[in-house]
């Protein structure tokens, strides 16, 4: 009976039923997936590189680079911060300092590019309407 | 004409400091000498501070040649601010308005897709 119910329903309402396919993954899961797709935002990663962008928590963003020079193991760490009244950057825990301009014009480029594509491609949802995306193929007259 | 200067000394003056000051800083601050600066003058003062961490300026809570020189000092900085600030073309200033504005959007825009991006996740998260 319940089979009967839920075919009726999904061909009233499609397969736009709300879905948690991510249930089983934790936020450091979660973190892991967008950085795969926070790294590839800044273009090609140099051989040898391992970069990462992510989203840590609702307040902090951050970039991570590692690379290998003369054989020896190389890293570096960017901090964002977001406050109230500006966006403080910390390169390897020092160095803080206010970013404005053009940095910050391209830092908010990137988050927005890092927004649209991980609700898309990881949450299933359109970035504008935070509805979950519909596998319907569109309506066609 | 040539402008001459007269050096004269304050009380408790260290020649060793150096603590002198010419007759037309005189004439300019002989009215605030011994009395506490305007209330003007420390909305302006406390103005140019907020802007120039390192300017000195004391507000008159002591009344000391240091104090007085340090007086001095921030007027004079709030004297070249204004001349500059008069130099300034309004393009300049405009230019610094919009991009003022345009930081402030970009702020804005970066601290709401964090919230909304954490929001989702949580959401999704077992």
């Amino acid at each position: 009976m319940s089979d009967i119910l839920t075919n009726a329903l999904q061909l009233l309402v499609g397969d736009s039923l709300p879905k948690r396919p991510l249930k089983k993954l934790t936020e450091r899961e979660l973190i892991d997936l967008e950085s795969a797709i926070g790294r590839e935002l800044f273009g090609p990663i140099p051989t040898g590189h391992r970069r990462e962008f992510f989203c840590l928590d609702a307040h902090t963003w951050i970039w991570y680079e590692e690379w290998a020079e003369a054989g020896q193991p190389k890293s570096s760490t960017t901090r964002y911060e977001v406050r109230p009244n500006g966006i403080l950057k910390a390169q390897d825990g020092q160095n803080y300092k206010f970013i404005g301009g053009e940095e910050l014009k391209n830092l908010n480029l990137a988050v927005r590019l890092y927004y649209e594509q991980t609700m898309r491609e990881i949450y299933k949802r359109d970035p504008y309407t935070g509805k979950p995306l519909s596998h319907r193929p569109p309506v066609t007259i | 004409m040539t402008e001459q200067t007269h050096i004269y000394r304050l009380p408790g003056h260290d020649e060793r400091r150096g603590d002198s000051f010419d007759v037309a800083s005189l004439e300019l601050s002989a009215a605030r000498a011994e009395a506490q600066p305007s209330q003007a003058l420390k909305g302006e003062l406390r103005e140019v501070r907020a802007t120039d961490p390192e300017a000195l300026i004391d507000l008159g809570e002591e009344d000391t040649a240091g104090a007085f020189w340090r007086q001095q000092e921030a007027e004079q900085r709030l004297l070249e601010r204004r001349q500059y600030d008069a130099k300034r073309s309004r393009e300049e200033r405009y230019a610094a308005i919009i991009n003022g504005m345009e930081d402030a959007d970009n702020i804005t825009d970066i601290a709401n897709t964090t919230i909304a991006l954490c929001n989702y996740r949580t959401m999704e998260a077992a």
